[in-house]
């Protein structure tokens, strides 16, 4: 390495100016399924998270969940088991007639002050 | 003068106050529903763990003794429903108000809780009788067979099928009791007395089945009103439609009527005579439309159903007499 200043700028001026070259970048392979794949697993993961919210709902005692999601339309959408049905299951299965019962019996008289109950509003003034 | 003036001014003074005090309370309801329906509101469901619930289950069958600090809870939480409960099967009438015109989707919201509360008031005589209060243990369990008498009264099959499912575990329990000599001279007469009245079979079969059929019919005119019947059909049914009768015409509604009104007087006869009419009328009943034919319930099971409570019945009267 020179020490003198003259020495310095001989050896600067070995250096010569080039244009600058385009920066080079890898180009991203391309995968033709990639949406697809990606779509499916967007299905399959709201599917599970439906799969799971169900199952921990019904797990859950009437109106104790802590969840603050609330669908109407679950509790409109609940089903009505009818006479005709419930005679002859009462008749031919009562192991299933008193499945029936109970599934019919949680629709019945709601708790209005659940933590997810909405009619408890219209108890206040 | 004087003195008699004053005694006939405090006298008519007295009079008038006294009309003043009296404020009249308004008439008691004299319909047993509307008060079940308040006692099933009144019902609380305390949480409990596994094992007490299977407690609870196999001391409502009998198979348990009772157990008053697991069960004991249970029933405190529920004694006002109890009471009230109690209280309404000595009201003289009984109307749930269904809905018949809605043909099977009339709601019965009413009955799994009626079934609930009919068995907590099995268990709460169970409980009086551990405690040693024999009495209130026979006054419990006479309002529990009064209350299935009132919920089977103007109901379709379904409410004397429940009503027979609360009022076996009465008789099977007063049975056990008497066999074991745990209930008094008085006690055995005036439960023979209450139990000698109810009807032999428990309920009028025969008029529920006509409630029944009664109950369908609303059922075949919304499948004739319909723009889609099949699809109509299977949504009640749960099962896709009969290829024919759906809608049903006239004529198949007609041999639906007339097989039901027979079944119906069949099960006014003894039963075993139930039986053999019912089997009879086999023909006649292949003769009605698959799709018809579908919603009828077997009368055999239900001639079943009046024979469990016959023998229970006769149990119980016979334990009632032995000494």
């Amino acid at each position: 390495m020179p020490v003198d200043d003259n020495d310095l700028e001989k050896y600067l001026r070995e250096f010569q100016p080039r244009a600058v070259r385009p920066l080079e970048t890898s180009r991203p392979v391309r995968i033709p399924w990639k949406g697809w794949l990606a779509a499916a697993a967007l299905v399959l993961l709201s599917l599970s998270g439906e799969v799971w919210y169900g199952r921990h709902k019904s797990g859950l005692p009437p109106g104790g969940g802590k969840s603050k999601t609330f669908k109407v339309e679950a509790i409109v959408e609940q089903r009505k088991t009818n006479t005709i049905l419930l005679t002859k299951l009462a008749l031919e299965d009562p192991i299933r007639f008193e499945e029936e019962l109970e599934a019919d019996s949680r629709r019945v008289l709601p708790d209005l002050q659940g933590a997810q109950s909405t009619l408890r509003v219209l108890t206040k003034e | 003068m004087r003195i008699r003036l004053c005694i006939a001014g405090l006298a008519m003074l007295a009079a008038a106050v006294g009309v003043c005090g009296q404020i009249k309370s308004p008439p008691e309801t004299r319909n047993a529903a509307l008060r079940y329906w308040m006692a099933f509101a009144e019902m609380k469901d305390p949480p409990s763990d596994q094992a007490t619930q299977e407690l609870l289950v196999r001391t409502a069958a009998g198979e348990a003794t009772w157990d008053e600090s697991k069960l004991g809870p249970i029933l405190d939480a529920n004694a006002d429903a109890i009471a009230m409960f109690q209280r309404a099967t000595k009201l003289p009438d009984c109307d749930w108000g269904i809905e018949y015109s809605q043909g099977p989707r009339a709601s019965i919201a009413y009955a799994p809780r009626a079934r609930v509360l009919a068995r907590l008031n099995t268990i709460q005589g169970m409980r009086e009788m551990a405690k040693g209060q024999s009495q209130a243990a026979v006054d419990t369990w006479l309002a529990g067979i009064r209350f299935t008498d009132h919920l089977a009264k103007g109901g379709s099959l379904i409410f004397a099928l429940i009503a027979e499912s609360a009022l076996l575990p009465n008789l099977r329990t007063l049975t056990l009791e008497a066999k074991q000599r745990h209930l008094s001279s008085a006690q055995k007469q005036q439960l023979y007395a209450a139990v000698n009245a109810v009807r032999e079979d428990g309920f009028d079969w025969g008029r529920a089945w006509q409630i029944e059929a009664a109950g369908s019919e609303p059922f075949f005119a919304e499948l004739r009103r319909s723009p889609d019947p099949a699809g109509t059909y299977a949504k009640v049914m749960g099962e896709p439609a009969p290829k024919t009768c759906v809608p049903p015409e006239a004529r198949e509604v007609q041999a639906f009527d007339e097989y039901m009104t027979d079944v119906a007087a069949a099960l006014r006869l003894p039963p075993s005579q139930s039986k053999e009419r019912i089997a009879a009328l086999e023909g006649k009943a292949n003769n009605i439309c698959e799709a018809i034919r579908r919603t009828i319930p077997r009368p055999q099971h239900v001639n079943d159903a009046r024979i469990e409570i016959i023998t229970a019945r006769e149990a119980l009267l016979k334990a009632l007499q032995t000494n």
